[in-house]
This record gives structure tokens, sequence and C-alpha cells, in this order.
């Protein structure tokens, strides 16, 4: 049953460690910037942030804000994701189960 | 699409988180009551799919950016509940792990990305296939994914033309939001009828799942 989500992720892995740098280079060298940002500074709206996050913007510790810093956050990130969404999953499932021998 | 903190008042924050809070709760008990073994996969894997494909910004012609968002995928493979708890996680992990969109714009983001986005994609895919078959049903993903985007930065341009933080009416910051989202919408489409257009190939079981 896992096979394929094991093998998806593994995918996804090499898909970052191309498409990440390829995507920032083509930022640095077009420019541009995300559409709400363009919105909120033609509004004059400032970010005020009330917490820090351990990976702020897909910075890593020890690897500062470069495209290496974001290949190895974005990695963590699907790691994080999957494996927090396959424990909630796991958990409706079981937690069902677990419920169902009770009653 | 990720609101910030610091751009919608705390009145708008508690309201949505109010809304998505409430909905994602129903959404989470009722994936819990309905999800059987093929789910669990797909779940984990849409997931991570989806974290990984909003990382990847593109440089577009008139100096904006745009990124797949995902929501409406959600919604088309697991429903527009089972969908809704996908995006929940990718968008809580990406405001605490990596502060991508703001802890009190949560609520706010979940209702823009996790709810109407599924949705939207979700009764697109599944009207359009009902009447037209195979290709209707990607004519309605590549809508589903045009809209959902559409919708979400509808509502975003409404919570931010809505919040007291700043003196712009929805008058103005809706077209503004919408203005932008007609085009990167079409990202979301396409990602979504390449996706559809692989697993009708080469794994038909998963459109077979349930949706929740």
């Amino acid at each position: 049953m896992f096979r394929g989500l094991i093998l998806t992720i593994t995918a996804i892995v090499a898909a970052i460690i191309v498409l990440v740098p390829a995507s920032s280079l083509l930022l640095e060298t077009v420019g541009g910037s995300e559409g709400m940002n363009i919105v909120a500074e033609k509004m004059n709206l400032s970010e005020k942030s009330v917490y820090k996050a351990p990976f702020q913007d897909y910075t890593f510790p020890g690897l500062g804000e470069g495209v290496d810093a974001s290949v190895v956050s974005g990695i963590v990130g699907v790691f994080v994701v999957a494996v927090l969404a396959l424990a909630l999953a796991l958990v409706f499932k079981e937690g069902r189960s677990w419920f169902s021998r009770r009653a | 699409m990720h609101i910030p903190d610091g751009y919608l008042d705390l009145r708008i924050c508690i309201l949505f988180y109010v809304l998505s809070g409430a909905y994602i709760i129903f959404s989470t008990w009722r994936a819990g009551r309905l999800f059987g073994d093929l789910h669990i996969p797909l779940f984990a894997t849409l997931s991570a799919f989806i974290f990984a494909g909003q990382l990847l910004n593109w440089p577009i012609p008139g100096g904006t950016t745009a990124h797949f968002t995902g929501g409406s995928l959600a919604g088309i493979l697991l429903g527009p509940f089972g969908g809704a708890s996908a995006m929940a996680v990718v968008l809580v992990v990406q405001a605490l792990v990596f502060g991508d969109g703001g802890i009190l714009a949560l609520g706010a983001n979940l209702w823009n990305m996790a709810v109407i986005a599924p949705l939207t994609g979700f009764i697109t895919y599944v009207v359009l296939g009902k009447i037209f078959g195979r290709s209707g049903a990607l004519a309605g993903a590549f809508l589903g994914g045009w809209l959902g985007a559409v919708l979400a930065s509808l509502f975003a341009g409404l919570q931010l033309g809505l919040s007291a933080i700043f003196l712009y009416p929805i008058t103005i910051t809706v077209p503004a939001m919408v203005f932008y989202h007609l085009g990167f919408g079409l990202i979301d489409g396409l990602v979504n009828i390449g996706v559809l257009m692989y697993i009708m190939r080469y794994h038909p079981h998963i459109l077979e799942i349930p949706k929740i």
C-alpha cells in the first residue's frame, strides 16, 4: 500500500533538488514578486510577524538564506507534511477501529 | 496567496478562525469516519505534492510570480472534506514551521485555500465529468483549478478590504486580487489536467477511491 507513497515522495524530493534552484535562477534573472505582495505594496501594507518559525521563509540554520537552504528546508517540509498527513490518516482509521472494538 | 500577519485586523482573523475551524473540524470528523486503506497513502502523497508545488515560484511576464496552489486538486482527488483536511495539513505546516502565511491570518488562509478551492475543484470536476465523461472531467479539473484560485483570491480581497487596518474598500482590494489571479489560476488548471491525465493513464484506480 505504501510503495507508491515512498516512490512519489522520492520523486518529489528529486524534483525539489532540480526545480527549486531552477525557479530561483529564473526569478533572479527575470525578477518578479507574488501578486499578494504587489497588491500589499500598492496599498502600503506591511507585514507584522507575531511568531518566528524555526525555518522562517524557507531558510535553514547553518545554511542561511541561499538556494541550498531553500532546497534543504523544502525537503524537510515535504517529510514533515508527509509524516504528519500519514499519522493523521492512520489515526483516523485506527481510531475508528479502536472505537468500534470498544463498542 | 498566503496572507501574512499585519494585513488583517483581529475581528477578521477571529471570524475566519471560527468559520474555517468549524469546516476543518467537520472535515476531519468526516474523514475519520470514512477513510479507508486507499485514502491513507493518497492523503499523505497529495499533501506532500501540494507542499512541494507551492515551493516553486515561477516568474511570469509583467513582473509577477505565480505558483501552484493545489486546493482544487485536493478536492478533485479526495473530495471537498478530505481535500480540506489535506490542505489544512499543508497550510498549518507552512505557517508553523516556515512562517509562510501568518499565524493570526491562518483562519483566513485556510478559508481561501483549504475550504473554497477544494470545494470549487470538486464541484466542477464532478459536474462536468458526469455530463461529458472523461473529457468533461479533464475540462472540470482545468476549470476547477482556475476558478478555485480566482475565488480564493476574491475571498482574500474581501478579507483585506473588510479589514480595518487600512482604508482601501473591497471595491479596490477585490478587483486588485482577482486581476492578478485570473492569470495565475491557469497554473492550477494546467497542473490539474497534467496530474489527472497521468492518473487516468497509469493509476486509474485512484479515481475510484471514494471522495469524502
